[in-house]
């Protein structure tokens, strides 16, 4: 079944409206899409989730599954499946009595409740270990269980609420991999919450960037990475050198100025941009090569980290928007031989089709067609 | 934007009805208490006459400083008894230790009179160790009556309660706070009161105040053993029944002030305990160190010596109840004597007891899941009404409550004096407190996310707190369900003053029978009261498989 789930201008208040934590908020989820609400703690983005589940009050606006307004449904009728942070398995019950439990609260044949029971435990890979009871398993099997309970009952939606959180790095990885085959083969519309950019980028179709209950960037992993919207998003997702700059424009020719007289040419500069704007510029680490001139940098320290080398790099006073002076750039082992040591003075110059710009408050990019949510 | 109305659920319901309940049973009550305090017997107009009565003459207010110093006095020399004891069973190896818990349990959980009674067999006027002193040796050892007795029995049958605090508080101790002291050069002697003391502390003071309350609201050991020494819940007692048909106006003046001196301790208790507290979860407890030579002879006497002497009263009661008796005298021959005049005479003391106790429990099982729901999880203006509320029974002395319940429904519409409601209210009230505290400590440990799983799985809300929330809190429950059902089943100081005819209980008979000289009677029942304690603690251990009772 098809389900689309559409957020529109809704409001979270506490406190009879004395704390607003969501102002209005508007999303539209596609159908089997799995779609990442991505943000800081205290962004929201647990309380939207939360509202989608039913066990946060919904003080204004509403959410539709399709056509279906799900504000007065009762958690329990809005057939949902969730995950939970700490998995939630019921400790008194089996893990076969875990996964069978919603299924007692459907129309269905003993027979056919056995059949998916044992469908599911297959899928997830729990099958030979129906019998116990949930103190006896791992972390990554008990998260195994949780997602086979909410997957059974072949839920509108699956919400999953920062379900990798409690594993060690290994497994978080594997479970996410388990995750995100298992979404897919299913088709479900799944809204995954999760504060690690990392994950968010490796599971998610699109991920909504949220930032003090305002969406502040919907897209694709890919598009939110290498275009974010402000700075906060540039920042919060993957590291960024922010650089202090200005604009210099000559007819349709638009460049960017850095400290130290260095200048990129940009040809995808929004058109609105003026002569002489002061800007934001935001190079990620990987977005810097070694050359003549450019960004003259002293090196601090280095670390190998096999595939990469990771170097931290004082600027002169000025060149860094914001506190402090220090930068980041990545050498890839594989493609430089170069070996920079702490103390060396080089220069470091911006690749002009990678980089981003933003207005000097940080709020908005002033890369042509990228646009702030909403 | 305007406020959303709630739909009324069943909680909302369950709240209601809880704070009917308690609004009709504790607070209405109370306030009838109150209000009789005040009046003057003969006119029923308004009058402070009552209160300084009780301030002018000696004979009263002696009474209160008699109480206060009892409790004072029990207080310290449990606290001298209970602590160390609970250190050398946590610190060191000590021989027989589980044996030595259970019956530290069990003495403490036995009635509360049986001590007094037991004491006045064994050294009374014509007790076994008073005539064997004086036949062999001549010699009249001091009496047993009067503030010694009270002092002893007391402390003997209060003591467990500062051993089982500090050794839960012992044993979140981590072994490497000691450790650290050590490594930091701190000596044994020093270690033992600048680390183990102050980090057990709160829990020590909790305990001393729930003996100091204890103490101070026990009314069968002054009763039975006090004879001249007048302490207030023997007064209340004994001018609410002496004032036949009257308005009791008088004890219930003398038990409004006992209500005030119990609830400015228990409020002074908390903020201590509020300002002192921390938390302690210990990953390694401290092992139990072995012991040498003398040090180990001593401490391993010392030891016995206190668990015998504790366990003593239910031995006396026990063993005397199988001997042949001439009236109030015991004769050296063993016999079933004592028990056929309990079946026969005393039949209905002891069903009574089982079934209104049985009602009782099934009452407070049910409340104190609730309302420790509510009050966990359904925060609102009622629910923090009903939890203050329910720190009410902790500071009401049984008798003062059993006057309390007789004044407001002695007459129509609430006639319920004589009732088996009204003893079971009392029973509720009183012991509620103990499953309610054990119910919602359990719930502070399950996550609320478990009963978001059931619901998102469509399962109802109410549905969930059976299927889920219920099932998982039993072992909290019933920790403190068995401490409630066994204080109910010994209550005696409201049921004193609660009962009639057909609702006599076990311990009323006892009692009874002390007064009637009928020791070997009250020794027979005893032993079935003992006994039902004891199979009640094995049966709870045997199924939780734990010998946690949360007191």
């Amino acid at each position: 079944m098809s389900v689309e789930i559409h957020i529109d201008n809704v409001v979270k208040q506490y406190d009879n409206g004395n704390i607003t934590v969501i102002p209005g908020l508007s999303l539209d989820i596609k159908d089997g899409e799995l779609f990442t609400l991505l943000g800081p703690s205290g962004c929201g983005k647990t309380t939207l989730l939360r509202m989608i589940a039913g066990f946060n009050s919904i003080e204004g606006g509403e959410i539709r599954f399709n056509d279906e307004v799900i504000n007065d449904i009762p958690t329990h009728k809005r057939n949902i499946g969730m995950v939970f942070q700490n998995y939630a398995i019921f400790p008194h019950l089996t893990v076969k009595q875990n996964v069978e439990y919603g299924l007692k609260f459907r129309k269905l044949a003993r027979q056919e409740r056995a059949e998916r029971t044992e469908e599911i435990m297959n899928v997830v890979k729990i099958a030979s270990y129906g019998d116990r009871l949930p103190e006896r398993l791992s972390g990554g099997q008990q998260q195994r269980v949780a997602l086979a309970r909410a997957i059974v009952i072949h839920p509108h939606v699956l919400l999953m609420d920062e379900p990798l959180s409690n594993l060690d790095a290994k497994l978080r990885i594997e479970i996410r991999q388990t995750i995100r085959d298992i979404q897919k083969e299913v088709g479900i519309t799944t809204v995954y919450v999760t504060h690690d950019q990392e994950e968010a980028l490796a599971i998610s179709d699109r991920i909504a960037v949220m930032k003090d209950g305002i969406v502040q960037q919907v897209g694709a992993p890919r598009a939110i990475y290498s275009r974010p919207a402000n700075v906060f998003v540039s920042t919060f997702i993957g590291h960024s050198n922010l650089i202090n700059g200005s604009i210099s424009r000559r007819g349709n020719e638009k460049q960017v100025l850095l400290g130290g007289g260095s200048r990129v040419v940009m040809d995808n500069l929004s058109d609105d941009v003026k002569d002489g704007q002061p800007i934001v510029v935001s190079v990620r680490p990987e977005e810097f090569v070694l050359a003549d001139s450019g960004l003259a940098a002293t090196v601090v320290n280095s670390t190998f980290l096999g595939q990469y080398v990771h170097y931290t790099v004082k600027f002169n006073d000025d060149v860094v928007w914001g506190s402090g002076s220090t930068g980041v750039f990545v050498q890839d082992t594989g493609a430089e031989d170069v070996i920079i040591n702490p103390g060396d003075r080089l220069y470091l110059a911006p690749k002009a089709g990678k980089i981003n710009v933003f207005t000097v408050d940080g709020e908005q990019s002033l890369i042509k067609d990228v646009k702030k949510y909403g | 934007m305007a406020k959303r109305w709630r739909k009324p659920d069943f909680w909302t319901f369950i709240t209601l009805g809880i704070v009917v309940l308690f609004a009709l049973f504790l607070v209405y009550p109370l306030l009838s208490l109150f209000i009789n305090g005040f009046k003057d017997s003969s006119t029923g107009a308004f009058t402070l006459s009552n209160f300084t009565r009780f301030f002018e003459k000696k004979y009263y207010y002696q009474g209160l400083i008699n109480s206060l110093m009892i409790s004072c006095c029990v207080t310290v020399l449990a606290v001298l008894i209970g602590a160390p004891l609970a250190y050398f069973m946590t610190a060191y190896r000590v021989r027989g230790k589980n044996l030595i818990e259970i019956l530290i349990i069990i003495s403490m959980l036995s009635p509360p009179f049986i001590g007094a009674y037991s004491w006045i067999l064994l050294s009374g006027r014509s007790g076994l160790i008073t005539r064997l002193l004086e036949d062999w040796f001549g010699i009249v050892p001091p009496s047993i009556y009067g503030f010694d007795g009270i002092l002893l029995v007391l402390t003997l049958k209060l003591f467990p309660f500062i051993y089982l605090y500090v050794s839960g508080a012992l044993k979140k101790v981590d072994a490497s706070l000691i450790e650290a002291s050590e490594s930091l050069g701190c000596s044994p002697v020093k270690k033992l009161f600048t680390v183990i003391l102050p980090l057990v502390l709160p829990t020590l003071l909790a305990g001393s105040l729930l003996v100091f309350m204890n103490a101070m609201a026990d009314f069968g050991t002054p009763m039975l053993i006090g004879e001249g020494f007048n302490v207030m819940p023997v007064m209340i007692y004994s001018e609410f029944i002496s004032e036949v048909g009257g308005q009791a106006n008088f004890s219930a003046a003398m038990a409004t002030i006992m209500v005030i001196v119990t609830a400015v301790l228990f409020m002074g208790q908390k903020y201590v305990v509020t300002k002192k507290s921390f938390t302690m979860s210990s990953l390694r407890p401290i092992r139990p160190a072995r012991m040498q030579g003398v040090t180990s002879i001593a401490v391993h006497a010392a030891i016995y010596a206190v668990v015998f002497l504790a366990t003593l009263p239910q031995v006396t009661v026990i063993v005397t109840s199988f001997l042949a008796t001439r009236g109030s005298r015991f004769l050296s021959s063993f016999s079933l004597q004592s028990y056929r005049t309990v079946f026969d005479s005393l039949w209905d003391a002891i069903a009574n007891t089982y079934i209104m106790g049985l009602e009782a429990i099934a009452l407070i099982l049910m409340l104190g899941m609730f309302i420790a729901y509510i009050s966990t999880r359904k925060k609102n203006v009622l629910t923090s009404f009903i939890d203050m509320i329910t720190i009410f029974p902790y500071i009401l002395p049984g008798s003062v409550l059993g006057i309390t319940l007789l004044l407001a429904f002695n007459k129509q519409p609430l006639l319920l004096s004589g009732t088996v409601i009204i003893m079971i209210a009392a029973y509720v009230v009183r012991r509620l407190p103990y499953t309610l505290r054990s119910s919602a400590a359990i719930l502070y440990q399950i996550s609320p996310s478990l009963e978001e799983a059931s619901i998102s799985l469509g399962c109802s809300p109410v549905r969930t707190f059976f299927k889920v929330t219920a099932v998982m809190m039993l072992p909290g429950v019933l920790a403190g369900g068995i401490l409630s059902w066994i204080t109910v089943i010994n209550e005696l100081s409201a049921s004193i003053i609660l009962y009639t005819g057909s609702t006599k209980t076990m311990s009323v008979a006892i009692y009874a029978e002390v007064i009637k000289s009928s020791y070997g009677t009250a020794a027979a029942i005893s032993s079935v009261l003992t006994l039902t304690t004891i199979i009640s603690l094995l049966i709870f251990f045997k199924f939780t498989g734990s010998r946690e009772v949360s007191a």
